[in-house]
């Protein structure tokens, strides 16, 4: 393995800026290095490191989101903490000349929570005046900014029984968002300001990864722990609360997937513990599974001779043993946690896309070739 | 009106016993109905003993259920039928196969049975094997994570 490839040890989330000419990205740790993409957003080897780095977090970054039109960058923790960063000018004097300079500095702004658990996701809405942040306390916080105290409240939803793992905000509909949690249920709200949110419920077979709306919002998917991912229609009915059960259930061959990707209204990526992408694709009106994007199997590695066996009883290496390690030839080496689209069309599809993973490496995939090459 | 009234308040242990005789008696048809075509038609017989798999929680009737299962999968030992017969299956059914596997490589009742000639665990094994390579890993993820499995 080398790791000199993987830009980190390991990462656990990442985010472009709007016209994808930086990103953030959290190397596993309470820290968030901010990059520069030099015009490359699909090749991680020529980002260059910026010297600004978002510190303020004491426990791992579980998310980070950056609003593409406000450029301001969120970001949630397992410290119960979550924190909104605008760019500001700073003037600050130069050691070696003695001048003022001025350079541009991430400022957090504080975002009270009111909540008692780790903080799992956080997604800025499409219009970026609201963000939502799904909790381990079981609450789904809606958070709105408060001019006079000059920080951002949240307004917590607790309908759920367990951890909100995932959120997604409707892409066109104001302020109707989805989100999931270990309870196996999917709650569609609708924030309103003074209003509780009424909401929907959608039973699952297992714990809630993800869920993505489709481009045209209508309809979703969720992908579950369970190796499956179902797409409902989505039909929203605020006035009364019901149960919906009438998803399209697609079981998947591989292991479970923890992030999907819309790339258009027929095709999904889903990426997760299998260590490549996999695609999903609609066949008249149900959904099948179609493949994987990258088809490296795992290798055994090679066996010693049984004289060598004997000696190793004796000899230094004792510990050291090779055996059996297969060593993976798909691009990734580990699972994959976080998944970006870096190109679009001009129907808003996503044409390129970028993924990161346990393994610290970033992959860039390109749509139209992984349709041509995948198979069943 | 009266006999209604006491007949629809059924204590919930009640409930759970006659959801299970329901069970059982579903099981014995199905028994029936894959001897039927044990003989005759493998497929019909796997499909016809994977249908409808018992809900309760009851272990005593998801063994018997799995016996069902058991008879056929021990009649058809060649692989190169295993993988017909599995192909034939579709994804829900393959997975509900899955769960049975595992079932049946429990064989705790037969332990307390003493009645050995009714496992063969390496061909439960081939069964595994094959069916892994066709549905994939994320059967068995599905067999784990399922909280009503057969």
């Amino acid at each position: 393995m080398n790791k000199k490839e993987a830009l980190y040890p390991s990462i656990s989330c990442f985010a472009f800026n709007g016209d994808n000419s930086r990103v953030a990205i959290c190397p596993n740790n309470s820290t968030v290095h901010i990059y520069d993409t030099c015009g490359k957003p699909e090749d991680y080897k020529a980002w260059k490191k910026t010297d600004q780095e978002l510190l303020e977090h004491d426990l791992l970054v579980s998310s980070i989101d950056w609003a593409p039109k406000t450029n301001r960058i969120l970001t949630c923790s397992q410290d119960i903490n979550a924190y909104v960063w605008c760019e500001e000018e700073e003037e600050y004097k130069d050691k070696a000349t003695g001048d003022m300079k001025k350079r541009m500095v991430w400022n957090q702004k504080l975002v009270v929570l009111k909540t008692n658990r780790a903080a799992a996701v956080c997604k800025w809405s499409p219009d970026e005046s609201v963000f939502a942040v799904g909790t381990a306390a079981t609450e789904l916080g809606i958070c709105t900014f408060d001019k006079t105290n000059d920080w951002w409240s949240a307004k917590n939803i607790r309908k759920f029984a367990s951890t909100v793992t995932c959120c997604d905000w409707h892409p066109t509909n104001e302020k109707e968002i989805l989100a999931g949690g270990t309870d196996s249920r999917v709650r569609g709200f609708q924030c309103q300001k003074k209003k509780q949110p009424c909401g929907l419920k959608y039973n699952t077979s297992g714990w809630v990864l993800d869920v993505k709306f489709s481009p045209s919002g209508s309809f979703f998917a969720v992908t579950l722990q369970s190796s499956t991912i179902v797409v409902y229609p989505y039909t929203p009915d605020f006035e009364n609360t019901h149960e919906e059960n009438n998803g399209v259930e697609i079981p998947l061959p591989t292991l479970p997937c923890t992030q999907l990707l819309f790339v258009r209204d027929d095709l999904i990526v889903g990426i997760g513990h299998e260590y490549s992408p996999i695609l999903i694709k609609k066949s008249g009106d149900s959904w099948e599974y179609v493949g994987r994007c990258d088809r490296g199997q795992l290798t055994k590695a090679k066996s010693t001779s049984s004289v060598r066996n004997a000696f190793k009883k004796f000899g230094a290496n004792k510990g050291k043993s090779t055996e059996g390690k297969g060593i993976a030839a798909t691009r990734h080496k580990a699972a994959i946690n976080s998944v970006r689209p870096t190109e679009r069309d001009s129907n808003n599809n996503i044409v390129k896309f970028v993924t990161g993973g346990v393994d610290g490496r970033f992959c860039s995939w390109d749509v139209s070739s992984l349709e041509k090459d995948v198979e069943m | 009106e009266k006999k209604k009234k006491t007949l629809n308040i059924m204590s919930s242990v009640e409930k759970k016993e006659a959801a299970i005789a329901e069970a059982q008696q579903k099981i014995e048809e199905r028994k029936a109905k894959v001897k039927n075509l044990l003989g005759s038609d493998a497929l019909g017989a796997l499909k016809a003993s994977l249908e409808d798999p018992p809900k309760v929680s009851d272990l005593d009737t998801k063994r018997k259920s799995a016996e069902v299962v058991g008879e056929v999968l021990y009649k058809n030992t060649d692989k190169d039928d295993i993988e017909k017969l599995i192909n034939g299956l579709n994804t829900k059914e393959q997975d509900i196969l899955m769960q049975y596997l595992y079932r049946s490589m429990e064989a705790a009742h037969i332990i307390t049975n003493n009645d050995w000639k009714q496992y063969n665990s390496a061909i439960l094994f081939r069964w595994h094997a094959t069916l892994l390579s066709i549905a994939g890993v994320g059967s068995i993820v599905r067999t784990i994570s399922n909280k009503k499995s057969a």
